[in-house]
């Protein structure tokens, strides 16, 4: 049984223009599965549904349509204690570390606050300790360097480690990392991405990483299950060292020849694959909504619709080129 | 194409008893894309402020820094040019910026043809000519601009703001275009489209750019020379290949390491320490606390910046004699 | 603890240093606290009491002197009692229906603002219709009416007029608390929450409040500033008892009884009470622009740094 399970997930939003109010699926169908202990990559660019795919599995948003599971119960119908259990165990690191912490609380205030709110411990010593373990376990160390500074006193990787203290001081069994380190410098992704790693295996969390750059995945190793998310829909889905090296579905491959590479030489070789700019999704083209911008299309791609199918045990494409 | 276009000479920028850049010294020569390359809070967006005297009141730069600028028959001293000099013959209409699309540039409450206009007010350009030029610039960038030039900023994604700020750039055909950070929040895809885009204007206006960046792997992409800075300090400079396959300074090789290659599965590797604190910078080396070869000199006197090999300049005692 | 009230001595250190600052800010709490301890004083009993009524043209409205000293250096006024005293006596009165009328005002306002906005829906309509309907009301008039209708004895209860004067004035209060509050229910700290597991009401009065304390800080002393002109405005208009009190009764008697616009008798009557009145507001809404600085961390460590 997966700890989390998404079957069938449309979310429908509406924007307004002028008196009418136009539909759109900013997720299309998607169906997610993540196993206890184990992580998966969510990529996609914005607009793609990736995020609200995340608060989905958060219950931060209503589905028009599909279910949620955690351990096996719907989340809609789960008793008041289980509802419980599932809130407290399911938790978020957002992208913004500034947007995400209450810029009039320090850190302090912002962990201990959890702690006595749940009641988890019986004192304030108590309380300051599992603080201050915490925070040493994401490398805010000494802790009391941080503890009363305001989220505007610390550099932008400090408040993020002060996000992911905040998402594991409850011990959950499920984390979604939203962007993490995007906002961050390059030379500080790589830290932040390495601390959440470490914190979430010593727990055994899952956690369900977005993120548009794909080169953060492999952080966590080839055998990482990595969705590719396009428009709302999930054009791809395999293991990440399978992905780089075989990557079917013509977005991936586009995405994978746009990363930048640090290698000079490297520069004449790289080329855009993909015409155009993704659509509004207001105007996502009918059939395959890759249909407007691939090299590959054919008549039949801007027909029918694609499904995805399982060209191997562990990779499936939703491509009619396959 | 060696012809220096912009001399910057023993620069030093203080904020009241602060020094936050020091002794720099560059040259950036006709048509190439030179980047100054350090982590948040380097010096190297005060540099560009420097160069675009945009600093604000309190900010103090030293009577003998100079920032000559090549492009009239003698060079001149940017620094010493009278404001409302500066303002009508230099500022935009030579040297313009391209600054941070995801820092919210772009005036929220008029319209993408009214940044246009306003711009050509302040710089006293013809309106009617303003709109022919926005008009071909708007297209140079890949922008439709008859749907374009009537949006809102809030009405446009990420890229297409970043392209308005780039048009916005060349209205006074500009010489020379600091680019700060110009893809920094932006999707992969959309990154490498906008890079292309940049060296097609390139050649195609014979434009001169300044890339700042914290992301060293997109300045391989792109750039023919490279500045390594530091605490305010230039530490490596050389051409792209240089510090790309050669990197001598330990700060240019831990950011190199920071980054992982495409298909490459291991552990992050990251820069010890923080960024320093200004008000109370180490005696010697400014890396030294950080550094992995910190040597008994390096705690007590600054290296020299010398040229370890034709144009690969380096400012560590490692390959200083001493 | 020892540690909290080490806490507490820093931050009204730097409280003070903010106010330090700037001269007008500096003046403005004097005066404050000047009002404050003349109402304790008044309260505790320590000034003389009012001496008795004494009509008649020999009593009103004498010119300056010195017997009595200080009481007569403004003269009297309409029932021939001390001035400046009459003045004084009127202080505690109008502070505590100041503060109270401020604190429901702010009260109510805002906890009706951050539960339309925060809750929407069903709820979100009906509350906005309270506030619209309090908005469209005229206060004053509405102040008036209750006024003339109400029974003597309530006339002057410190707790009734604060209601009466407040009954309109939170709207507005409540309407930008509602607007702020559906701004930041958007924002990812408000996701964090819910997945933390804090329940709505603890986000609503903990997260969103704190958010928009120096907005409600500010808008508290502003509301006093309010009062006050409404309660010495009713008198004005002739709508209270007539209490020697009460700032705006001087001013009233002064015109009509004491001719103050054509003749300079009653002039010194005229224009205590309206200094007196200026001077307070002038005060409160100095201070009331210093809340903002006093309670946003960031502008108040900044301050902090500056002495590193």
């Amino acid at each position: 049984m997966s700890l989390i399970e998404a079957k069938g997930i449309v979310v429908t939003f509406a924007i307004r223009k002028g008196l009418k109010k136009l539909p759109f699926n900013a997720v299309d169908n998607v169906d997610l599965e993540i196993e206890q202990g184990m992580i998966v990559g969510l990529l996609g660019e914005s607009g793609s549904g990736k995020t609200t795919l995340g608060k989905v599995t958060l219950d931060l948003v209503k589905p028009t349509k599909g279910i949620v599971k955690f351990m096996g119960k719907d989340i809609r119908k789960m008793y008041k204690e289980d509802y419980r259990k599932y809130r407290l165990n399911a938790q978020y690191v957002p992208q913004d570390p500034y947007a995400s912490l209450h810029p009039f609380k320090t850190t302090k205030d912002i962990l201990m606050d959890i702690i006595k709110y749940h009641k988890l411990v019986h004192s304030d010593k108590e309380a300051l300790e599992l603080v201050s373990d915490t925070m040493i376990k994401v490398g805010l160390n000494p802790p009391e360097k941080y503890l009363n500074k305001y989220p505007f006193q610390l550099s932008g990787g400090e408040r993020q480690r002060v996000s992911i203290a905040r998402a594991l001081l409850l011990k959950p069994m499920y984390i979604v990392a939203d962007e993490p380190v995007t906002m961050l410098d390059a030379s500080l992704k790589g830290a932040i991405v390495s601390t959440l790693k470490n914190a979430i295996q010593a727990m055994r969390t899952s956690l369900l990483f977005i993120t548009h750059e794909i080169t953060l995945l492999q952080y966590f190793g080839s055998q990482t299950k990595v969705l590719v998310m396009y428009l709302g829909r999930v054009v791809e889905q395999a293991p990440l060292g399978e992905l780089l090296q075989n990557p079917l579905h013509p977005y991936t491959q586009a995405l994978i020849s746009a990363i930048p590479v640090a290698d000079p030489k490297a520069r004449a070789s790289r080329k855009l694959l993909l015409r155009g700019s993704p659509p509004s999704p207001l105007s996502k083209p009918p059939g395959c909504p890759l249909s407007d911008r691939c090299p590959f299309v054919t008549e039949k791609c801007h027909k029918e619709e694609v499904v995805l199918k399982a060209i191997s045990s562990k990779h499936l494409v939703a491509c009619h080129l396959y | 194409m060696s012809e220096i276009l912009l001399g910057v000479k023993n620069l030093n920028v203080s904020y009241f008893n602060t020094k936050v850049v020091s002794n720099i010294y560059f040259n950036i020569l006709k048509g190439e894309t030179y980047a100054l390359v350090g982590e948040s809070g380097c010096g190297k967006s005060t540099i560009a402020s420097s160069i675009m005297r945009t600093l604000p009141e309190i900010a103090h730069i030293d009577a003998d820094s100079q920032i000559l600028y090549y492009a009239s028959p003698h060079p001149v001293d940017l620094l010493k040019v009278p404001e409302y000099e500066f303002s009508n013959n230099f500022r935009w209409r030579e040297i313009a910026i391209v600054p941070q699309g995801a820092l919210n540039s772009l005036n929220p409450t008029i319209r993408i043809k009214d940044h246009f206009m306003e711009t050509a007010r302040a710089h006293n350009l013809d309106k009617k000519e303003a709109l022919e030029k926005a008009w071909k610039l708007l297209e140079a960038v890949k922008l439709d601009p008859h749907r374009v030039l009537s949006l809102y900023p809030i009405e446009m994604s990420g890229g297409m703001k970043q392209r308005v700020l780039i048009a916005l750039a060349l209205l006074l055909n500009p010489k020379l275009l600091i680019l700060d950070e110009p893809t920094t929040a932006l999707d992969v895809l959309t990154q490498r489209e906008i890079l292309i885009m940049l060296n097609e204007l390139k050649a195609k206006y014979g434009l001169t750019y300044m890339l700042i960046s914290h992301d060293i792997a997109l300045v391989a992409d792109i750039a023919d020379r490279v500045a390594i800075i530091y605490a305010g300090r230039i530490v490596e400079e050389s051409n792209v290949e240089n510090i790309f396959y050669n990197p001598k300074h330990p700060y240019t090789i831990g950011l190199l390491k920071a980054v992982l290659k495409l298909g490459e599965f291991r552990e992050p590797e990251t820069i010890p320490g923080s960024t320093p604190d200004y008000r109370k910078l180490p005696p010697g080396c400014k890396f030294h606390p950080r550094c992995p070869f910190a040597m008994d000199i390096c705690r007590r006197e600054e290296p020299p910046f010398i040229e370890v090999e034709k144009d690969h300049f380096v400012s560590c005692w490692l390959y200083a004699k001493r | 603890m020892s540690e909290k009230s080490r806490n507490l001595a820093k931050q009204l250190k730097l409280v003070f240093k903010i106010f330090s600052r700037s001269p007008t800010l500096l003046f403005s709490l004097a005066v404050l606290l000047v009002y404050i301890i003349a109402a304790l004083v008044v309260v505790l009993g320590f000034v003389p009491p009012l001496p008795p009524y004494k009509g008649g043209w020999e009593y009103m409205y004498q010119p300056p002197s010195l017997r009595d000293f200080p009481w007569y250096i403004l003269g009297t006024e309409y029932t021939g009692r001390p001035l400046l005293l009459t003045i004084i006596y009127g202080i505690p009165k109008t502070l505590a229906v100041a503060f109270l009328s401020a604190l429901i005002t702010v009260g109510v306002g805002t906890a009706i603002g951050l539960i339309a906005g925060y809750v929407g829906g069903l709820v979100d309509e009906l509350l906005s219709l309270a506030i619209n309907v309090a908005l469209t009301i005229p206060t004053y008039l509405l102040a008036l009416i209750l006024v003339v209708i109400l029974p003597p004895e309530l006339k002057t209860n410190v707790l009734v007029l604060a209601g009466v004067l407040s009954i309109t004035a939170w709207a507005s209060l409540a309407r930008a608390v509602r607007a702020q509050t559906i701004a930041l229910k958007r924002r990812e700290f408000i996701d964090v929450a819910k997945t933390i597991g804090y329940g709505s009401w603890k986000i609503m009065f903990d997260e969103v409040l704190r958010f928009m304390a120096p907005f409600i800080a500010m808008n508290l002393v502003l509301s006093c500033v309010g009062a006050i002109y409404g309660y010495t405005g009713l008198a004005f208009l002739g709508l209270m008892p007539m209490t020697p009190d009460n700032w705006g009764v001087q001013i009233y008697m002064a015109i009509r009884g004491g001719g103050a616009l054509y003749s300079d008798k009653a002039i010194l009557a005229l224009w205590s009470p309206i200094i007196t009145i200026v001077l307070l507001q002038y005060a409160l809404i100095n201070i009331a622009k210093a809340m903002e600085d006093i309670f946003n961390p960031a502008l108040r460590t900044y301050l902090q740094g500056e002495e590193m």
